[in-house]
C-alpha cells in the first residue's frame, strides 16, 4: 500500500508553515496541528545579512 | 469606593496584564482600574486618580497590584472572578501555543504528523518542501513563485518517496474530509478529486454536495502540474492513490487545458481501472477524453452533474440547463430586462476565482465574441488596463496583478467592492460575480458585497435605467459561513443568485441575447 | 533539558562559582527567571526568543507545563543547573557561547542614509506600535530643532501614563541637553517604574535611550566615558524603585550588554548594514506588549536630541 493510502487510513496531523490562517482553521476543526515560527534562514544571522548586503552591491 | 487585590510577588507577563487592566474596566460597575506594578510612581498615579488605599501603600516594587473603582462592594467579587479566569486562561491557551522555530522541533513535539502545509515566501519554499518529503511527510504547498525547475525535482522527489506533494500555488485539498486551506465542508462519500485548480475543485465538489453526493479525497496538485515542464507527475500520483483507495469509487479530475502528452499520459491510466473516471479540461480537447474511455464534460458542473450520477449508480447525462426550469429562467430574464435603457448592452463580470472566471469566458465567448479581460481567451482582448472597462469585461482579481501587497479577494473583498461601482455605466446591462464560501475566505462574502451592489444598481437607476447582478455562490451548509444568510442577503439587495457558475453564466447569455 | 545557547557572561559566572544555591523566581510561557543566593538573576528562554545578558536558550515547551516551579531550589553546578525537589537539571555542555557585549566595531551610517533609517523607525513606530503605555508621548515632546510632535501628520492623544509622565520626561530631555547631571538624576527618580508592564514603560524606555547613545559615541564623536556616566545614572536611579527583572535590564545596558535582537536592530540603525532594520523593528515592537514600543520611544527620543549640533558638542 502506497503512503497516500496510508495517510488515508490515518488521522491528519499537521505541521503548519506559513499563514497563521490555515492554522486557525484546523484548530477551529480540532485537528491536531502546529504553528511553526518561520523565520527565513539567513534571518538573525549576522554575518549572513552583511554577506547578503554585500552581494547585493 | 476604592477596592484592591493584591498578590505579592507573582509575576504576570506583560500581555496578560494588559489583558486583564481592559477586561476590567468593561465589567459593570467599574469606574476606574489601574493594574500593574507597585513601584513608588505606579502608586503615585494610583493617588492621582483617587485609587489609592493604605493596603497599595506598603506594596513594593515586585509587588502585582490591581486597584478599581467600583459603585458598589458587591462588584468586587465579579472583579476577583474575572481576574483569576483571565490568569488561568492566558496559561490555558498559551501552552497549546508552542511554536518551534525548526521541523525537527515540530516534529519532536508532535511525533504522529503526517503533513506539512507550507505557506512560506516562494524563493523559501523549495528547500522547506524538500526538508518535509525527506521526512517522510506529505506536503501541501499553497507558496507561489516556486520556478517550475524546482517544482519538478520536487515532485519527482515525492513520486520516488510515494508522498503527496501538493502545489506550488495549490490552494484546495480536503483530506480525510478535512479541508485545507480554501476549501469547503463537503459531505463523505465515494467521489474521489484530482485538481490542478483551487476555484474549479471547490466549484466541482460544492455542487457534489448540493446533488447529495459526497467526496472521499480531494488531492490538490498545483496550477502547472499538466504543464509539459512538470508533465503532470502529481495527478498521475494522486489518481493512482484513488484508483487504489477502497473508500473511492469515481475519480475526477480537474484542470485547465494540459499539453496533449501530458493528457495522453494522464488519460493512460484510465484504462487501468474499473472505476469510472469524470474529466474536465475545461474547454480542452473532449474527444482525446472520450477515446480513453472517460467521460467528458462541458461545464464544471457538468462535472459534478456526471460524478454524482456515477456514485449512484446511474449513467451519466450531460446537464447544460437550469435546475428551475427553462421557462422560470426565461421569466426572470424579462423582468430584469424589463427596465433597461437601450444603450445598456455590456456584460461586466468581476470575479474572485480564476478558474471561474474562465469557465464564464469560454461559455459566453462562443456567442459574444471578444471579452476583455486580464486573462483573455485571445491576445488582442488583454486589457492592459484592468480598470478600463469596455464592452464586454471579465476580470479575475485574484490574478497577481491585484494580490501585490494585499491579501486575496478571496480573503478580502475590499478588492472587488472599491472598484464595483467604478465597473458599472449605462451601456452595462449585468454585472457577474462569484461568492466564494468555505474554509480560507472571508467570514462574510456576501454581506460585503451589499452596499455596492445597490449602490451600482442606483447608480444605473439614476439615469433611468438597470443594473441586473447576477452571481452564484460556492458554498455548501456546513460551510462556517451561512449559505442560507448569504442567499438570503443578495436576493434582498436584488441578486438574481443561481445555483452554479454554469448556470449564472448561461442566465447572463440570455439576457444578452434579448437586449 | 540541554541548554543551546548561553550568553558568555553567564558561563563565566557559572564556571567562578562552582556550587551556587538559588531558588526560581518567575515562571512565564517562553521564560524562566533564577535568583541565586549571590543575588544574580539567570534567565532562561525559550527558543523563540532572542538570547539575552545573563541566560541561557532551552530547548523548550511552555515553561509553565515544565517542572520549573516558583520557589523551587536550584543549584548551579558549573556545567550542570540542578533542580533537587524534581530531580531534573539542565546541561550547559553542548551549549553554543554567545557574547552580549555590545560590538561596537560596525561601519557607521552616513547622514543622508541616516535620515532614511529614522523615518523607517517613525514608520514602524506608528503602523506597528503598541500605543498603550508611553510611547505616544513622542508625538507631543519639544526637540531642539524646534519642531514639536512626530514627523508625521497623524497624532496620537496620550494615554493616562503617558499624560502623567509627558512633563517629567521632558523635564529630562531639556536638563540632558544641557548636561545638568544633578538635574537629570533628579528628574530620572522621577521617571524610572512608571507604566504598565512588568518591565514598566518608562524603564523600557529609558533602555532604548541608553543604549541609542551607545551606539551613537560611534557616530557623532560623542565620548563613551560620558555616555558611561549616563547610563550608569540611570541604573543608580533604578534601584529599589522598580521591579527586579527591569532593573536587571537597565544594569546590563549600563555594563555595554543587551540581547541578540537588540543588537542586531541597534546595529542595523547606526550602520550601513541595514538589510534587516524592518523585520528587526517589527519584532521588537510585537515583543511583550508595550515594551518593544516603548523602547522604540527612548531611541526615537535620542537620536531626535543628538540631532542638534549644540547636543553633540556638549556630549563630545
Amino acid at each position: 500500500m502506497s503512503k497516500i493510502n496510508e495517510l488515508f487510513k490515518k488521522e491528519l496531523v499537521v505541521v503548519n508553515m506559513g499563514l497563521e490562517s490555515f492554522y486557525k482553521d484546523l484548530k477551529d476543526q480540532d485537528v491536531q496541528t502546529i504553528q511553526m515560527n518561520w523565520r527565513p534562514p539567513a534571518g538573525g544571522n549576522k554575518k549572513m545579512a552583511s554577506l547578503l548586503a554585500r552581494l547585493k552591491k | 469606593m476604592i477596592k484592591h487585590e493584591i498578590r505579592k510577588n507573582t509575576y504576570y507577563d506583560s500581555v496578560t496584564l494588559m489583558l486583564i487592566s481592559k477586561d476590567i474596566k468593561t465589567l459593570d460597575g467599574v469606574e476606574e482600574a489601574l493594574v500593574g506594578m507597585a513601584t513608588d510612581l505606579n502608586k503615585e498615579l494610583a493617588a492621582n486618580l483617587n485609587l489609592t488605599n493604605p493596603e497599595l501603600d506598603v506594596l513594593t516594587p515586585n509587588d502585582f497590584f490591581i486597584v478599581v473603582k467600583v459603585d458598589n462592594e458587591s462588584r468586587m467579587d465579579a472583579v476577583v472572578q474575572k481576574v483569576d479566569d483571565l490568569l488561568n486562561q492566558k496559561k490555558a491557551a498559551a501552552g497549546s501555543d508552542y511554536r518551534p522555530v525548526t521541523l525537527d522541533s515540530a516534529l519532536e513535539h508532535l511525533p504522529g504528523a503526517n503533513v506539512v502545509v507550507i505557506s512560506v515566501p516562494g524563493k523559501y519554499a523549495a528547500a522547506e518542501v524538500k526538508k518535509a518529503l525527506n521526512k517522510d511527510l506529505h506536503v501541501m504547498l499553497f507558496s507561489d513563485n516556486v520556478p517550475v525547475e524546482q517544482e519538478r525535482e520536487l515532485k519527482e522527489l515525492a513520486v520516488e518517496k510515494g508522498l503527496l506533494m501538493m502545489g506550488p500555488d495549490c490552494g484546495t485539498a480536503i483530506i480525510n474530509q478535512i479541508p485545507l486551506a480554501f476549501a469547503n465542508v463537503i459531505s463523505k462519500g465515494n467521489i474521489g478529486v484530482v485538481g490542478a485548480s483551487g476555484t474549479g475543485t471547490q466549484e466541482v465538489t460544492v455542487i457534489i454536495d448540493k446533488l447529495d453526493g459526497g467526496i472521499s479525497q480531494v488531492i490538490g496538485t498545483g496550477g502547472r502540474d499538466l504543464k509539459t515542464e512538470v508533465g503532470g507527475l502529481m495527478m498521475i500520483q494522486g489518481m493512482k492513490a484513488l484508483m487504489d483507495d477502497p473508500q473511492t469509487e469515481v475519480i475526477v479530475l480537474i484542470s485547465k487545458p494540459p499539453s496533449p502528452e501530458v493528457a495522453a499520459k494522464v488519460l493512460e491510466l484510465v484504462k487501468e481501472t474499473k472505476k469510472p473516471v469524470v474529466v474536465d479540461f475545461i474547454g480542452g480537447d473532449d474527444q482525446q477524453i472520450i477515446d480513453a474511455g472517460a467521460y467528458a464534460c462541458t461545464t464544471l458542473e457538468d462535472t459534478a452533474n456526471k460524478a454524482v450520477a456515477l456514485s449512484k449508480g446511474q449513467t451519466p447525462t450531460d446537464f447544460d440547463g437550469f435546475s428551475d426550469g427553462e421557462d422560470a429562467v426565461d421569466q426572470k430574464v424579462k423582468s430584469e430586462t424589463a427596465k433597461m435603457l437601450g444603450s445598456q448592452k455590456f456584460l461586466r463580470g468581476l470575479y474572485t476565482g480564476g478558474t471561474l472566471a474562465d469557465e464564464a469566458m469560454k461559455m459566453l465567448g462562443k456567442t459574444l465574441g471578444g471579452i476583455y479581460s486580464n486573462i483573455p481567451l485571445t491576445p488582442e482582448y488583454d486589457l492592459d488596463d484592468p480598470d478600463n472597462y469596455k464592452d464586454h469585461t471579465c476580470i479575475d482579481l485574484g490574478d497577481d496583478m491585484f494580490t501585490v501587497g494585499r491579501p486575496h479577494p478571496m480573503i478580502d473583498p475590499s478588492t472587488r467592492t472599491e472598484r464595483f461601482v467604478d465597473a458599472v455605466d449605462e451601456n452595462v446591462a449585468v454585472m457577474l460575480m462569484d461568492v466564494v464560501l468555505g474554509y480560507g475566505s472571508h467570514m462574510d462574502p456576501a454581506g460585503e458585497m451589499v452596499q455596492p451592489i445597490i449602490d451600482a444598481k442606483k447608480k444605473v437607476a439614476d439615469k433611468g435605467g438597470y443594473l441586473s447582478v447576477v452571481c452564484s455562490i460556492c458554498g455548501t451548509v456546513n460551510d462556517p459561513q451561512s449559505l442560507a444568510d448569504s442567499k438570503k442577503v443578495l436576493e434582498e439587495a436584488g441578486v438574481v443568485v443561481m445555483p452554479s457558475n454554469a448556470q449564472a453564466v448561461r442566465f447572463v447569455e440570455k439576457l444578452l441575447k434579448s437586449v | 533539558m540541554n541548554a543551546v545557547i548561553v550568553s558568555n557572561d553567564l558561563k563565566e559566572f557559572m564556571e567562578a562559582n562552582m556550587h551556587m544555591t538559588g531558588q526560581v523566581h518567575s515562571v512565564f510561557n517562553s521564560a524562566v527567571n533564577l535568583i541565586t543566593e549571590s543575588d544574580d538573576l539567570i534567565t532562561l528562554l525559550c527558543e523563540r526568543k532572542s538570547i539575552a545578558p545573563m541566560s541561557m536558550m532551552v530547548k523548550c515547551d511552555n515553561f509553565q507545563n515544565s517542572f520549573l516551579k516558583k520557589g523551587s531550589q536550584v543549584v548551579l553546578m558549573g556545567t550542570k543547573i540542578h533542580f533537587p525537589d524534581s530531580r531534573e537539571q539542565i546541561t550547559l555542555r553542548n551549549a553554543e557561547e554567545w557574547p552580549v557585549e555590545v560590538d561596537l566595531k560596525f561601519k557607521p551610517v552616513t547622514p543622508q542614509l541616516f535620515k532614511k533609517h529614522i523615518s523607517i523607525l517613525e514608520n514602524v513606530l506608528e503602523r506597528e506600535g503598541n500605543m498603550e503605555g508611553i510611547a505616544s508621548i513622542v508625538y507631543h515632546l519639544s526637540y531642539p530643532d524646534g519642531k514639536s510632535g512626530f514627523r508625521s501628520s497623524r497624532t496620537v492623544k496620550m494615554n493616562q501614563y503617558a499624560s502623567f509622565i509627558h512633563d517629567r520626561i521632558q523635564q529630562f530631555m531639556d536638563d540632558f541637553q544641557g548636561n545638568d547631571m544633578i538635574r537629570y538624576q533628579e528628574d530620572l527618580r522621577k521617571i524610572i517604574g512608571f507604566g504598565p508592564g512588568l518591565t514598566p514603560s518608562t524603564d523600557d524606555f529609558m533602555v532604548g535611550f541608553s543604549a541609542s547613545l551607545l551606539y551613537m559615541t560611534r557616530l557623532f564623536g560623542i565620548k563613551k566615558r560620558l555616555v558611561n556616566h549616563v547610563n550608569k545614572r540611570v541604573y543608580e536611579c533604578s534601584k529599589g524603585r522598580t521591579t527586579r527583572v527591569s532593573e536587571e535590564l537597565i544594569k546590563h545596558v549600563s555594563e555595554g550588554k543587551m540581547s541578540k535582537l537588540l543588537q542586531d536592530m541597534f546595529t542595523s540603525l547606526f550602520s550601513k548594514e541595514d538589510d534587516v532594520l524592518h523585520g528587526k523593528l517589527v519584532e521588537l515592537v510585537s515583543y511583550g506588549d508595550t515594551s518593544g514600543t516603548d523602547l522604540l520611544a527612548g531611541v526615537y527620543v535620542a537620536v531626535r536630541l543628538f540631532e542638534s549640533e549644540e547636543v553633540r558638542r556638549i556630549y563630545s
